[in-house]
């Protein structure tokens, strides 16, 4: 039981990270590139 | 900053005070205080947006009107606002924050730190596409009428405009800086009718992670800095949804009636406010079916609900039928014969089927810029999954707002796609991650994930000063008023020079540009005057200069009024300018005598 729920735990947070980095991939990067060229 | 802060917080007395008294005259007590004082501010915005609406609508529209209105509500609000200052526990407020665990107080931390680095943007001058097409420049025009009505040619004057009604006492008693206030209190009013709901159906510490999530939103607080009315439905269709689940859980015909008022004070809103009226109908409808309710009494619920929202509402749609023939001008134009086919929503979107629909959450996330580009957050993606860790069986209260969120999407996406008509679900969306998290809690262990999402939130604060920053600059006095909007709003270089070198009765005719807050001149959108009176401008034009009328042209180049490019062919401007209009798009502003 211990092991399911670390397994869990350890999916949901890679979900996260996952989203964030195809967020930063499509909006962050081409905002702070925009950013620096201003 | 520090006189918004001064009015605003008088008419946040004045707006409880005599929400209070009317809250009163149906309503002894309801659950708790912090309840009441949402339920009176709610109503108190309304009376006083209404009582704005009836003089201007009798044509007594003048500052002088105005302020002995306000003295009056004032002198009825101080016995109100002095019972609830009395009656708030204020020595407990310090022990109960310093008895919240670390988690908690970073999460209230943020509640007031994002909304108080938006009170920078409040305090800045008016920005933004809508408010200043409309949601500033008609009140601007029902200030300078002394009265409230239809504008010619224009095609939203008519619209429910209850925030609008706001947005003119602010203008008429500071400026734009007081109207943007309004539209940033609604936002905070939201977060805390959201705290309120998870506070009272769930636990604080919910609550304080649902307020945190929603505050937090970029669409949110993003919203909050402009003159737009999106947090205003968004509030009044919550209040109205928290109303209707207490009626649920309290069986008090009293909540039934509440959630009633605020569902008419949506409609007063926005049109779209009607998708809030057919979601609740269907709550009432479904949820009354599960307990075995009598259809006769299930329809005489319904029938309540409808009569007082359509009460409430009525005024703002029998006017517009009554001058235009259509209580939706210029929408529904093949039923009503009166308007013109706009294609609301049709470039929104991604695909408008079923696999689009079930995408959403994604695509609100990822490709937020084909909805209107305001965003949801990346949090109700990243943290989306918790959802299915909600006690669904067990709350009806879960059930109630799931429903209510999943009609008003199914209508928004078949209607309107963009995402500050669908604020509401953004609520109910974190509110869910927000009860998921806490309850997962009992099956996994949480501390990585809390600090996984306190980066998200560390995140989305640091988006908050990104945007704002120019605010700030200005506010701190690294940057002028005439600079900040000449970087920011791209007609106003245009609308000083015909301010300043245009004489009083001139009329410009607008040609692809239909932002009109900044110019002090009568202005006539070339599109909207085609539209409406179906003739050419050109018929227009020359009746002006036959009344001796001077006439000039304010031509965008990308602009699709060919009549005026006919006649400013082979012209030499007066005045021409190049703007960036969209990201990195430039397009030249040029001014004709005509």
């Amino acid at each position: 039981m211990r092991v399911l729920n670390k397994i869990a735990t350890l999916l949901l947070a890679a979900w996260a990270v996952f989203i964030f980095f195809i967020y930063s991939v499509t909006f962050i990067v081409p905002k702070f590139k925009e950013f620096i060229s201003r | 900053m520090i006189y918004i802060l001064l009015y605003g917080a008088g008419f946040i007395c004045i707006a409880y005070g005599i929400g209070s008294i009317v809250l009163r005259l149906f309503a002894n007590n309801i659950n708790n205080t912090l309840e009441e004082f949402i339920c009176s501010i709610g109503l108190g915005l309304a009376v006083l947006g209404y009582s704005v609406y009836i003089t201007g609508s009798l044509g007594y529209l003048y500052t002088f009107n105005i302020i002995i209105m306000i003295a009056v509500y004032v002198l009825i609000s101080i016995k109100p606002v002095w019972r609830l200052l009395s009656r708030v526990p204020w020595g407990r407020i310090p022990g109960d924050i310093v008895r919240l665990g670390l988690f908690d107080k970073f999460l209230l931390a943020l509640i007031i730190f994002v909304p108080f680095i938006c009170l920078f943007g409040v305090s800045a001058p008016a920005i933004g596409n809508d408010a200043l097409v409309y949601h500033l420049y008609h009140p601007k025009v029902f200030i300078q009428n002394h009265t409230i009505g239809h504008i010619p040619f224009t095609r939203e004057s008519l619209w429910p405009y209850l925030t609008e009604m706001l947005f003119t006492l602010g203008l008429m008693i500071q400026g734009a800086e007081l109207a943007k206030f309004f539209h940033w209190l609604f936002g905070v009013l939201s977060v805390v009718a959201v705290f309120s709901f998870v506070n009272n159906f769930f636990s604080k510490r919910q609550g304080l992670l649902a307020a945190a999530l929603f505050c937090l939103a970029p669409g949110i607080f993003m919203q909050s800095v402009y003159a737009y009315i999106d947090l205003a439905l968004c509030f009044y269709s919550f209040m109205a949804l928290y109303m209707l689940v207490s009626w649920q859980k309290h069986n008090r015909t009293l909540f039934l009636v509440l959630s009633a008022i605020f569902t008419g004070l949506a409609m007063s809103v926005k049109m779209l406010g009607g998708f809030t009226l057919i979601a609740l109908c269907t709550v009432i409808l479904i949820m009354a079916m599960r307990k075995n309710i009598a259809l006769r009494d299930i329809v005489k619920s319904i029938f309540i609900f409808v009569a007082i929202s359509a009460i409430l509402s009525a005024v703002w749609y029998i006017r517009s039928y009554v001058v235009l023939g259509n209580p939706v001008y210029p929408f529904m134009n093949e039923i009503f014969k009166k308007g013109w086919p706009t294609g609301i929503g049709k470039m929104l979107g991604t695909r408008r089927d079923i696999i689009g629909f079930l995408r959403l959450p994604w695509d609100l996330v990822i490709h937020f810029d084909r909805f209107g580009a305001e965003q949801i957050g990346v949090i109700s993606l990243a943290f989306l999954p918790f959802v299915f860790f909600i006690p669904l069986k067990t709350r009806r209260e879960l059930q109630c707002i799931i429903l209510f969120g999943f009609v008003n999407a199914v209508l928004w996406f078949i209607v309107a796609p963009t995402v500050r008509y669908l604020f509401v679900d953004m609520a109910i969306v974190y509110i869910l991650i927000a009860v998921g998290f806490n309850n997962a809690g009992k099956f996994i262990k949480l501390s990585f994930l809390r600090i996984l999402l306190c980066l998200f939130l560390l995140f989305n604060a640091s988006l908050c000063l990104y945007y704002n920053r120019d605010a700030i600059r200005l506010q701190i006095g690294m940057m002028g008023k005439e600079e900040y909007l000449f970087n920011k709003e791209r007609t106003y270089p245009v609308a000083e020079f015909i301010n300043k070198n245009l004489s009083e009765n001139s009329v410009l005719i607008m040609a692809g540009e239909p932002r009109s807050f900044y110019f002090n001149r009568k202005v006539i959108s070339c599109d909207l005057w085609q539209n409406i009176s179906g003739k050419d401008i050109i018929s227009y034009i020359t009746e002006l200069k036959k009344n001796r009328i001077p006439v000039y042209a304010l031509y965008r180049e990308d602009a699709a009024c060919n009549s005026i490019e006919s006649i400013i062919k082979g012209k030499v401007p007066i005045y021409c300018i190049k703007r960036e209009v969209n990201e990195a798009k430039l397009s030249r502003y040029c001014v004709f005598k005509l």
